[in-house]
């Protein structure tokens, strides 16, 4: 697979702080890589410096081989994205701010312009001025700008702020295509972890400034859920407990007031059914836990942390 | 280069949709427009009343009505024979007075001149009075007072015969005799050769102008000699020059009969400069606010992200914005410039205006109204970039619009003052010290006369 970013032994730091410390990750053509982190962990630092906005104090960025040092405006040219908030000229209108930027690229054509405003559907108001526009209406105009001039690489920082569940959806199916039909390399950071799960095909978790692991969905989401869980509810989840707390094949996860969670696997939730009903406990209903990315991104990161 | 092009484009772009542009362009205008209808009212109501240049000379016929009647009051009261005897010696006395001044205003009504302007004639009629004066102490057949007899008739002849060459020719030969130095003599001579030259008679409409300009040139040259200014310090290198300069364009003013420009009838030249003048003034102002604003607003609006991401780099990022503020700066100094002819013109007429002197290889020069006020604008024009530029510098800096624009505006104004203050110290530094020298208008166009 063709490699689009690379970074190497990133650094950067503010002041004697260290906000990156040694970041080296790859990313592959066609796929959608997933920048995880709890808050302040150094993701948007780390997009801000391949976006060209931060210097570099050590390490080196490539896009598509170029050395974005040396080769910059040739680099920057294979990229597009959003950092942050979608940012525009607000007395302007939406078209015009498309084709300022489209001017600023080689070989965008008013065709294009047009294609990618139907894309992100916004072709009855792209003449408004931005001013007017609702936070995800500018999504969808900076969507539209930042795959304008079909980039090597797409970096959208927080993509699905503002934007409504039809939006999102959207927003997952555009960068989808994108990646799987158009050979684009995607960069997503987000907090929204759920998200993540459904849009990307590999994931990279930073924390405190350093990448912690890059594993594929399935992989991570696999080493969260050696075991699967199951919960039983009962109003007597304490006398549940005890009759269970004999058995050594039963791993005890949690127990509150309603139900009772077992890390066990399916062949043994009749048995454990039937010993609780012999047991005298009345059992109300019986769950199947799913495990999300979120936990396997607190399994890794250490718990504790918050991730708004 | 077409990535410049295209970032200069879309300043353009940007630049045209700010609300201060349309502002302060509308403001430059209505300035313009409403200057110069002040101008134009005031020029109306100034003729009305009769007044011109300050230079009100009491009429010959006015004044020998004046004085009959004080005459009449004079016998009135020598009629009355209570008066004291000193009392009556006093009103004899002014009896002869005004007997006299009645024969000679009564003269000059008859030949046609008025003896209280600086015609030659009531000069002459002057002297003639003076020697008349100076007869009554002399006895007749004392060789003094043939001598002085003869001046008389010379003079009276002069008046009779509206003989000016006679007049000068009779100057000059006073001129020779009278005991001054030998160079002061020469300039004296040398103004009164002028004045036959160019016919400065005293008799027509601009004479204060023209005898001005003589009396500038003799003291110009005295000073040369001298090697001193009128209020006696000393000449340098650089006012000598001037000096020389100005009495080439002095004489080439009466040479060409160019009229007065801080006279009222010039008003149109005044008209102008008002006009230009205010009209720089709001392309200062436009420019430091956009200037101020160029970078700062992009980082406080975020803006700035959709120039980074772009295949650009920085240093094409700001030189388009600054190509962006001085071509809205030629814009607008270009519209002034024709809307103030257009409003001019309108108003005080579209034939030229006095044109700019200046002398080069020792010859004076002349330069074309219209295209020396679009010099000299161009000219104020470097001083306004300067101060934008810094606003840029403060904009990009600071990163904040208000102090940008707080700091620059003054900067403009108080630069003088602070080379005021400057001109305290001494040493070289100050000539680093970009605040002293804005003006470069005055620099260029040193003669300007307005």
């Amino acid at each position: 697979m063709e490699i689009v970013l690379q970074t190497e032994n990133l650094s950067k730091s503010f002041g004697s702080r260290k906000i990156i410390d040694n970041i080296s990750l790859s990313v592959y053509a066609g796929e959608v890589f997933g920048f995880l982190g709890p808050n302040g962990a150094g993701k948007t630092t780390t997009i801000k410096m391949i976006m060209g906005f931060l210097g570099i104090d050590s390490g080196s960025i490539s896009v598509c081989g170029l050395n974005l040092k040396k080769d910059y405006e040739n680099a920057m040219a294979q990229v597009g994205g959003i950092v942050e908030n979608p940012e525009m000229y607000k007395t302007l209108s939406g078209l015009t701010n498309l084709k300022m930027y489209a001017r600023l690229h080689d070989g965008v054509t008013p065709e294009r312009i047009q294609e990618v405003v139907r894309l992100v559907g916004m072709e009855q108001r792209i003449k408004e001025k931005v001013k007017k526009y609702s936070l995800g209406m500018k999504q969808r105009v900076g969507l539209a700008q930042a795959i304008l001039h079909r980039p090597k690489l797409l970096i959208l920082d927080e993509p699905t702020n503002g934007l409504d569940p039809a939006g999102i959806r959207e927003l997952r199916d555009i960068l989808k295509n994108l990646a799987h039909k158009e050979n684009t390399a995607v960069l997503v950071s987000s907090h929204l972890l759920a998200e993540m799960q459904l849009m990307c095909d590999r994931v990279g978790i930073i924390n405190n400034g350093k990448l912690i692991g890059v594993k594929q969905i399935n992989e991570l989401l696999d080493d969260a859920t050696v075991t699967p869980r199951y919960r039983f509810y009962t109003s007597e989840a304490a006398k549940a407990s005890e009759i269970l707390s004999s058995d050594y094949s039963v791993v005890l996860k949690n127990v509150t007031g309603e139900y009772i969670e077992l890390q066990i696997y399916e062949n043994k939730v009749p048995d454990i059914n039937f010993l609780l009903a012999g047991g005298g406990v009345p059992i109300t209903g019986i769950h199947k836990v799913e495990t999300s990315l979120e936990e396997a991104f607190l399994n890794i990161t250490g718990g504790g942390i918050s991730i708004a | 280069m077409h990535k410049l092009i295209a970032l200069y484009i879309n300043e353009m772009t940007k630049i045209m949709k700010k609300v201060s542009i349309i502002v302060l362009l509308s403001i430059m205008l209505v300035l313009v427009l409403g200057s110069g209808l002040l101008i134009y009212a005031s020029q109306s109501i100034t003729s009305s009343v009769g007044y011109r240049d300050g230079s009100y000379a009491l009429d010959s016929k006015d004044e020998l009505q004046m004085v009959k009647s004080d005459l009449e009051n004079v016998n009135a009261q020598l009629a009355n024979e209570n008066i004291t005897p000193s009392e009556r010696a006093m009103y004899e006395a002014q009896k002869t007075d005004y007997e006299n001044r009645i024969k000679q205003l009564t003269f000059a009504a008859e030949n046609g001149f008025n003896l209280n302007s600086s015609s030659y004639r009531a000069n002459a009629l002057n002297e003639i009075s003076a020697y008349r004066e100076q007869q009554k102490t002399l006895k007749e057949g004392d060789p003094e007072y043939t001598a002085i007899q003869n001046d008389i008739n010379t003079l009276e002849k002069i008046i009779q015969n509206k003989d000016f060459n006679g007049y000068i020719e009779y100057s000059r030969t006073k001129m020779n005799s009278a005991t001054i130095s030998a160079d002061e003599k020469k300039v004296r001579l040398e103004t009164l050769d002028l004045r036959l030259k160019y016919k400065v008679t005293g008799e027509d409409k601009n004479t204060n102008y023209y005898e001005n300009l003589l009396s500038q040139i003799e003291n110009s040259k005295l000073s040369l000699i001298s090697g001193m200014t009128i209020d006696q310090t000393p000449l340098t290198m650089e006012s000598r020059t001037r000096t020389k300069e100005s009495i080439l364009l002095n004489e080439y003013k009466l040479q060409h009969n160019l009229p007065d420009k801080s006279d009222k009838d010039n008003i149109k030249d005044m008209g102008f400069s008002v006009m230009t003048n205010l009209g720089t003034t709001c392309i200062l102002i436009l420019l430091i606010l956009l200037a101020g604003s160029a970078v700062s607003n992009e980082i406080s609006t975020g803006s700035i992200k959709s120039l980074i991401i772009a295949p650009v780099k920085r240093w094409k990022i700001f030189t388009a914005k600054c190509l962006s503020l001085l071509s809205v700066g030629l814009f607008s100094l270009l519209l002034l410039y024709f809307f103030s002819i257009l409003t001019s013109g309108i108003l005080f007429g579209f034939n030229t205006g006095s044109p700019y002197l200046f002398v080069v290889n020792n010859t004076p020069a002349e330069l074309n109204f219209y295209l020396y006020k679009f010099l000299y604008m161009l000219a104020s024009f470097v001083g306004i970039l300067v101060v934008a530029a810094f606003a840029l510098m403060l904009s990009t800096l600071t990163r904040n619009t208000a102090a940008a624009v707080a700091i620059s505006i003054p900067t403009f104004f108080v630069g003088s003052t602070i080379s005021q203050l400057l001109s305290f110290f001494k040493g070289e530094w100050k000539i680093f010290i970009p605040f002293n020298h804005l003006n470069l208008e005055s620099r260029l166009f040193p003669n300007d006369e307005l």
